[in-house]
C-alpha cells in the first residue's frame, strides 16, 4: 500500500543534500502538499544523519536505507534497487534529488526508467572537470531530469550549452533558504559562542586535498594564520590536523596567541561562527554560497586558485586570494582596512528557492507520467 | 611491439541487436596487433539460445566473461550489471570500455567504467529520439554523456552530440557497424534458402517483428495493431515472433477469429541470415524495432514503423520509412500506398545512404588507437 497518493518523493542522503532539501520539505508542508521523505545514508554515517535530520526539526523520513558499500559501482548498484523499490510503491509524481553524489544519479536513474518525473535541484553546476565523479554525477542527472532547478543564470548557461531535455528555472539556491530558516535554531541550540577567546576574528576552513595535502601550501597558511591583524578561529577537520602534525606545524598554529583551533563542529555551531565573525577565510564551495545569506553578509577570501562559484566574486562577496602568504595577508588587510559594506543581495537568491520550487511543481497541471 | 604496451580494448554486450552491431568491431580489434580484445557478455537477454545461433552465424570468439545477469526491472538488472561489471572490470583492468548502442547492458559499462576512472568509447552515439518514456533513449543520452569518444552513425547523430555540448575532438563520424555486417553477411544469407523453405515470393509478403514493451504488454495497443493487420487481408505478412509475445497474442480478440487473420503467419524466431533475406525480398517491413528500420533502408525495403518516435529520423527524411504508431488508419493507409507500387525498392535504391561506407567498424579503431 502506497503511503499517499499524487505525492512528490524528496529523497536525501549526505547531511548538505539534507540541509538543501529541508526548506523545500518545508515549503511541501507548508502547503499541505503530500511528500514522501527518504533518506538514503551512508552505512557509517546514517546514524548520524538521522540525528542531523532530528537537530534541524524536520519529519521523521518515511524511508530510511542505509547503505553498505566500499565501491562506486557497487554504491549505486544497492541505491538504483532500493530506490526503485519505494518509488514503485508509492508512484509519486515527482522524484526530487539535490546535488552530485553516487546516491543522486542512482535515485534518478531508478525514477527515470519507471517513467516518474526527476527534479535536479541545484542543476547546472559544472566544474568542467571530468576527472571528479561528482562532474559525472551532475551531467547525467541533469540529462534524465523533468525539472531542471538551476541556482544561477550561469547554471542556467551551462544546461542551455548542453541541450537538456528537461525545463530550466531559474530558482536561486536553497542553501540561502536553509541558513535564513536555521540560523534561529542555531541560535537557540549552539553554545558555540561560549567558548570564543576573540571578540572579532576571521573563521577559517581548509580541507582541500591540494591545500592540505601539499606541505608548501599548509607552511603558507600556518604562517598567514599566525601573523594575521586578527584573531583566527579554526575548526580543523582530521585530514588537517593529521597533515599539520606530519609537517610539524600543529604546535606551531596551536601555541599562537592570536589561533583558536577547534575541533570539527556540527552544521549550528558553524552557523554561529558565521554570524559572529568579521571575515571568512576558506577554500569550500559551499561556504562561499552560505556567506552571502542575508543573515549572514560575510566578506570571503577563497585560498584557492579559481572557484566554481564566480557568483560570489563577481558581487562582491569573494575574492580569490590563492595560497600565497603575502596574498592572504594583504587580503585580510584590506577587508579590515576598508571596511565596505557587503552588498544587500546574495546572487544565490533571498531565501525563497524552496518556495519557488514546489510552486513550480504545483503548478504543473500535467505532472505525472511525462 | 612490447605486449605490455599494447591497449586493453573491453566491449560490453549483452542483449542481441549488440552482437549484431558488435561484430564487425570484433573482428577488425582481433586483426590489429596493438590491441588486447576482451569481450564480456552481461548476459541481459534471457534468450541465451538465440544468442549463442547469433555468435555462430557471425563468427565470433566466446566472451571471455558471461556474466549471466538475466532479466529484472530496470533497476535491478542495471544494478546487478553494475555490480559484477566492477569487478570485472577491475580484474581484466581495461585501458577503454566500448559499449555499443542502447541497452541497459550499455549504460551499466557505462556508469561501470566512468566510477572507476576508466575512458569510455560509444558506439552509435548521438542516436536520439528525444521520447524520454523509451529507456533506451535514457541509456543512449546518458552513455554518450559519460563517454570520452564517442562514434556517430550519421552526420545527424554529430550534430545533436555537438549541440548537447560534446566536444567536437570526442566525436568521429564513424558511419554504421550494422551496415558493415550486412554487406559482409548479405552475400552468406543468399544460401538459407529461407524463401523456399517458407514457400515466399519475392515481394509478395511483408515482414512484421514487434518486441517493445509498450506494443507487447499493453494489450489495447496490440489489439489496435493486429486489427488494422487483419484488414489488410491481400498482404501476406510473415511473423517472427518470441514465445512471450506468442502467448499474449493468442489472448488477443482479433486472433480468434481465424478467418481473419489466416494471411498473417506466426513463425519461430530467426537467425541473422535468414532475416536479412527475408528482409532484402519482403514488400514492406513493420517494426519496432530500431536495427530493422536501418537494415530495410540498406536493402531498399519500405518500413513502416509501429512506434510514435524513431532515433533514426534520417530514413524517415529520405522517404524510406514512416511512424504510424499503434494508429489502425495510419497503418493501414502506409501499407496500402507500398502496395500499390511497382517502384518502391528501385525509388529507395537510389537514395544516398547516410550511414557510412560500410567501414565503420575500420574507423573506429583507428581512431581509438590514435586517440585513446
Amino acid at each position: 500500500m502506497k503511503l499517499f497518493s499524487d505525492s512528490f518523493m524528496v529523497v536525501a542522503g549526505t547531511r548538505p543534500e539534507i540541509v538543501k532539501m529541508a526548506p523545500i520539505i518545508r515549503a511541501l508542508e507548508a502547503k499541505h502538499l503530500p511528500y514522501i521523505f527518504v533518506h538514503c545514508g551512508q552505512h557509517y554515517d546514517y546514524n548520524m544523519s538521522q540525528q542531523f535530520i532530528e537537530e534541524l526539526e524536520l519529519p521523521e523520513p518515511h524511508y530510511g536505507f542505509k547503505v553498505k558499500a566500499y565501491s562506486p559501482g557497487l554504491q549505486t548498484a544497492r541505491i538504483l534497487t532500493l530506490i526503485e523499490r519505494v518509488v514503485k510503491k508509492e508512484q509519486p509524481k515527482v522524484v526530487l534529488v539535490e546535488g552530485d553524489t553516487n546516491g543522486v544519479l542512482a535515485s534518478a536513474l531508478a525514477a527515470v526508467k519507471l517513467n516518474v518525473r526527476v527534479g535536479h535541484v541545484e542543476a547546472g553546476l559544472r566544474s568542467f572537470d571530468l576527472r571528479m565523479p561528482e562532474e559525472h554525477n551532475r551531467r547525467l542527472v541533469d540529462h534524465m531530469s523533468k525539472y531542471l532547478f538551476a541556482p544561477t543564470d550561469t547554471a542556467r548557461k551551462h544546461l542551455k550549452d548542453e541541450n537538456v531535455w528537461g525545463n530550466i528555472y531559474v530558482t536561486g539556491n536553497t542553501v540561502i533558504d536553509a541558513v535564513i530558516q536555521h540560523m534561529p535554531l542555531a541560535e537557540k541550540k549552539s553554545k558555540i559562542m561560549k567558548q570564543i577567546r576573540f571578540r572579532r576574528f576571521a573563521l577559517v576552513t581548509a580541507h582541500r586535498a591540494e591545500n592540505v595535502d601539499n606541505p608548501d601550501v599548509l607552511r603558507n597558511f600556518v604562517e598567514a594564520f599566525t601573523e594575521s591583524p586578527i584573531p583566527i578561529v579554526y575548526p580543523i577537520h582530521p585530514r588537517s590536523r593529521k597533515r599539520l602534525r606530519q609537517q610539524k606545524m600543529l604546535k606551531r598554529l596551536s601555541d599562537a596567541e592570536n589561533v583558536q583551533l577547534l575541533p570539527p563542529l556540527g552544521y549550528f555551531d558553524f552557523l554561529m561562527l558565521m554570524k559572529n565573525c568579521t571575515l571568512i577565510i576558506t577554500d569550500s564551495g559551499g561556504i562561499q554560497e552560505e556567506a552571502t545569506a542575508s543573515p549572514l553578509r560575510k566578506p570571503v577570501l577563497v585560498t584557492r586558485l579559481s572557484t566554481e562559484r564566480p557568483e560570489a566574486v563577481e558581487t562582491g562577496f569573494a575574492k580569490v586570494v590563492g595560497t600565497e602568504k603575502a596574498n592572504i595577508l594583504k587580503a585580510i588587510k584590506h577587508v579590515l582596512t576598508q571596511r565596505k559594506e557587503t552588498p544587500k543581495n546574495s546572487p544565490y537568491g533571498d531565501g525563497d528557492a524552496a518556495r519557488k520550487i514546489v510552486g513550480i511543481l504545483e503548478q504543473d497541471d500535467d505532472v505525472g507520467q511525462h | 611491439m612490447n605486449r605490455d604496451e599494447r591497449m586493453k580494448l573491453m566491449l560490453i554486450i549483452g542483449a542481441r541487436p549488440q552482437i549484431i552491431k558488435s561484430a564487425p568491431i570484433i573482428h577488425e580489434a582481433q586483426k590489429r596487433k596493438e590491441i588486447v580484445f576482451q569481450l564480456v557478455h552481461t548476459g541481459q537477454h534471457y534468450d541465451f539460445e538465440m544468442s549463442k545461433i547469433f555468435f555462430g552465424e557471425l563468427d565470433l570468439p566466446d566472451p571471455v566473461v558471461n556474466l549471466g545477469v538475466g532479466s529484472g526491472t530496470h533497476a535491478f538488472q542495471t544494478g546487478k550489471m553494475m555490480i559484477e561489471l566492477e569487478k570485472t572490470i577491475e580484474n581484466l583492468k581495461p585501458d577503454m570500455v566500448m559499449v555499443p548502442g542502447d541497452t541497459n547492458s550499455t549504460l551499466a559499462g557505462a556508469l561501470t567504467a566512468v566510477k572507476l576512472q576508466v575512458p569510455v568509447s560509444h558506439v552509435e552515439a548521438g542516436a536520439r529520439s528525444y521520447d524520454m518514456r523509451m529507456p533506451e533513449e535514457v541509456n543512449r543520452r546518458l552513455t554518450d554523456h559519460c563517454s570520452t569518444l564517442l562514434f556517430a552513425s550519421t552526420r545527424n547523430c554529430v550534430e545533436k552530440l555537438r549541440e548537447e555540448g560534446i566536444e567536437k575532438q570526442q566525436i568521429k563520424l564513424s558511419g554504421d557497424t550494422m551496415y558493415d555486417a550486412l554487406l559482409e553477411h548479405i552475400g552468406r544469407s543468399e544460401k538459407t534458402g529461407i524463401l523456399k523453405k517458407m514457400n515466399l515470393q519475392s515481394e509478395e509478403y511483408a515482414v512484421l517483428t514487434l518486441h517493445r514493451p509498450e506494443n507487447v504488454d499493453i494489450p489495447e495497443r496490440l489489439e489496435r495493431i493486429f486489427k488494422a493487420l487483419a484488414s489488410l487481408r491481400n498482404l501476406l505478412i510473415v511473423f517472427p515472433v518470441h514465445p512471450r509475445t506468442r502467448q499474449r497474442l493468442e489472448s488477443l480478440k482479433i486472433m480468434q477469429q481465424k478467418a481473419a487473420v489466416e494471411h498473417i503467419k506466426l513463425v519461430e524466431p530467426l537467425g541473422y541470415h535468414e532475416m536479412l533475406q527475408l528482409t532484402k525480398h519482403a514488400k514492406m517491413i513493420f517494426t519496432d524495432s530500431g536495427g530493422l528500420q536501418k537494415e530495410a533502408f540498406w536493402l531498399h525495403t519500405p518500413c513502416i514503423t509501429l512506434r510514435d518516435t524513431t532515433e533514426w529520423t534520417e530514413t524517415i527524411a529520405l522517404g524510406a520509412n514512416v511512424l504510424v504508431g499503434s494508429n489502425p488508419q495510419k497503418i493501414i493507409r502506409a501499407a496500402e500506398k507500398i502496395m500499390k507500387t511497382k517502384k518502391g525498392k528501385a525509388r529507395l535504391q537510389k537514395l544516398k545512404n547516410p550511414f557510412g561506407d560500410g567501414h565503420a567498424s575500420k574507423k573506429i579503431l583507428d581512431f581509438i588507437l590514435k586517440r585513446g
